[in-house]
């Protein structure tokens, strides 16, 4: 088994000035690659243990280091930490209705400029930043200079990376057709496809997934869980997916069950402590 | 797809409430570009008015208000004329008198040997004799639009004359008027031996700012000497009226714009909050969320800077067809007046922008995403 992508340590997060307690001393490992399901009825903290994972929210006590983090330190809104490694996906899609699924997908790659690049392959610079030759006659090779291509060039050549990207990932998820449909113009389970897409676009490490299918049909969840667990697979990512549906948990390597904000099964790796 | 395409598909998707907004705020611009360019044209007249010609300069009275109301008393011009380095000082009475169908008529008293200190060229006919007391040169302008030519008579202040002659100095506001002899001008209108100017040329050789300055220490506080048309702005505040104006009109199009936006934007993330929280928690920074709103914001006042100037313009030129103003009236579309309207507008955007975007700035995304 590979190392932790999540440790948790008696998480604590209250709501209401600490008189609902959501989460109640909550310790955890997921393991990288790992598809996970986080199962427990309406109101068990479920979400609100996503929600830390992704860094939407923070724990009020305990320790929670994710990718390589610690989420619990610092005062940053840690947007850039949601850009680079996670994916979210949500129970309804969340699409923008007015832009085309392709545009969607896009999204996240326009949160921060030049467009965030990919994370497999870039350590350091910005991969179009990063030594970019020029053609032989314009870098004086030879005596020891490197040429760059220009800013402005290397946000473009981000820009078509992005989009190169994004259409590869709609093609994968079967919408290679409808790349230039909007929101209203899909079917339910076309929509969290591309939400789907949308997640994978920054080539995240984990994919945070709150019910993706509790608005589908029978059929479409089959798919769209399908389609999760080739894309875990494929990618290496580690999948955590949020569900109260047993049949949709049954699917993952590993069941937590979580209950009145405490995990009540399957909370450590096997070979954890 | 681009940031700024995202910014542009964003205003689209609320076509009315956009268009709306880009009317209010081109409204505020059109009127400052419509006014600004008359008062321009009609400051350039001015200007010509004094310095056409071949005059080396001119002097009017301190602290006039406007130059047709600058009084000169016409003793001045003989004591200027004897100076040993003025070649030749003629003087001028500028005043609007009435004529059929246009109140503001401009009527410039003047002897025929000033003719060509003014600038002054017969086109047709003949000059007036200097003591005449019915006889009339009329400018090229007015003579077409009234379709007169020598010969004809017309009324001024209610006193017929007769056209012996069109004359044509190049400037606007002078063609589009008529020149009388200077005593019957001045008896005309009650001003016995005054003048609104004094047109000086000096011997070759002299220097002509050495003269000036003599003017200015011999006459101080009563006369100035102008030379160009920076001095003219500066000692002749004629059209501060309208110039305040304009600026009272940019500052209300600032404010109504400023609010228009701000209620188009408020509403706007109002409505897209939870379309924030997805941004926010996909990557989006807290600076790239304000960038965009305020990116919506700016975008608004360009395109209403874009739309009100071209609607300005065509105010403007709509009012130089109106047969009152016919003549006196022609808009000049000075740089930077395009780039007042423009500042004006992007302000605008910023300042109806920056509280909306502070705001969806601070969505929380786990909050957002609860919201229905």
């Amino acid at each position: 088994m590979s190392e932790p992508i999540v440790i948790a340590r008696d998480l604590v997060k209250t709501y209401e000035n600490g008189r609902t307690r959501a989460l109640d001393g909550v310790s955890l490992e997921i393991s990288q690659g790992e598809f996970v399901a986080i199962c427990g009825p309406s109101g068990s903290g479920k979400s609100t243990l996503l929600n830390l994972i992704g860094a939407l929210d923070k724990p009020d006590s305990g320790e929670l280091w994710v990718a390589g983090e610690d989420l619990t330190q610092g005062r940053g809104d840690f947007a850039d930490f949601r850009a680079r490694k996670v994916g979210f996906i949500f129970q309804l899609h969340n699409l923008i209705p007015s832009l085309t699924a392709l545009e969607n997908v896009l999204i996240p790659t326009l949160g921060t400029s030049p467009p965030a690049p990919p994370r497999r392959g870039t350590s350091g610079p910005h991969p179009a930043l990063e030594g970019t030759p020029l053609p032989s006659s314009q870098t004086g090779e030879g005596l020891g200079v490197r040429a760059y291509l220009p800013l402005r060039e290397a946000g473009k050549r981000v820009r078509s990376d992005a989009q190169a990207r994004a259409r590869e990932l709609l093609e994968r998820v079967g919408l290679g057709d409808k790349a230039h449909r909007r929101p209203p113009e899909l079917s339910g389970g076309e929509r969290q496809r591309v939400a789907v897409a949308r997640a994978l676009v920054n080539d995240p490490q984990i994919v945070l997934a709150d019910e993706p299918t509790g608005s589908l049909d029978s059929k479409n969840e089959r798919q769209v869980l399908d389609l999760l667990r080739e894309l875990q697979a494929e990618r290496g990512v580690t999948l955590i997916l949020v569900t109260h549906d047993p049949r949709v948990a049954q699917r993952a390597d590993r069941v937590l069950e979580i209950f009145d904000g405490r995990i009540v099964a399957g909370a450590y790796l096997l070979n954890g402590s | 797809m681009s940031f700024i395409s995202l910014i542009l598909k964003n205003l689209w998707r609320q076509k009315i409430r956009s268009v709306l907004a880009i009317a209010g705020i081109s409204l505020g611009i059109a009127t400052i570009i419509a006014l600004g360019s008359i008062a321009n044209g009609m400051e350039r007249n001015l200007i010509a008015t004094l310095r056409s010609g071949k005059a080396d300069f001119s002097i009017g009275q301190a602290h006039a208000p406007m130059i047709v109301l600058s009084s000169v008393p016409e003793a001045r011009l003989y004591e200027i004329a004897r100076w040993p380095e003025v070649k030749q000082a003629v003087g001028a009475l500028v005043t609007f008198a009435s004529f059929p169908g246009n109140p503001y008529f401009l009527t410039i008293g003047i002897e025929p040997e000033a003719f060509e200190l003014g600038g002054v060229t017969l086109l047709e006919g003949r000059a007036f004799s200097k003591y005449a007391n019915d006889e009339v040169l009329l400018g090229k302008i007015a003579a077409n639009t009234l379709q007169v030519k020598p010969g004809d008579t017309v009324e001024i202040d209610l006193k017929r004359f007769r056209v012996v002659g069109i004359y044509e100095t190049g400037n606007l506001l002078e063609d589009g008027g008529a020149l009388l002899p200077l005593r019957t001008l001045q008896s005309l209108k009650n001003r016995p031996s005054e003048l609104t100017v004094i047109l000086v040329r000096v011997h070759e050789g002299v220097s002509v700012e050495e003269v000036m300055a003599q003017v200015e220490r011999e006459y101080q506080g009563s006369l100035i000497t102008l030379r160009s048309a920076e001095e003219f702005n500066k000692n002749y505040q004629s059209l501060s009226l309208v110039r305040a104006g304009s600026w009272l009109i940019s500052l209300l199009a600032l404010v109504i714009g400023g609010i228009g936006v701000m209620n188009t934007m408020i509403m706007s993330v109002f409505e897209r909050t939870r379309e924030i929280g997805i941004l926010r928690a996909v990557g989006w920074r807290r600076t790239r969320v304000l960038q965009l709103i305020l990116g919506e914001a700016l975008s608004l006042g360009m395109i209403a800077a874009f739309v009100g100037t071209i609607m300005g313009w065509g105010v403007a030129r709509l009012v130089t067809l109106l047969p009152q103003v016919r003549g006196l009236i022609s808009p000049a579309y000075a740089p930077e007046l395009f780039v007042h309207a423009l500042l004006i507008a992007l302000g605008v955007g910023l300042l109806g922008g920056l509280y909306p975007a502070y705001r969806a700035s601070q969505i929380s995304p786990q909050e957002a995403l609860r919201y229905e």
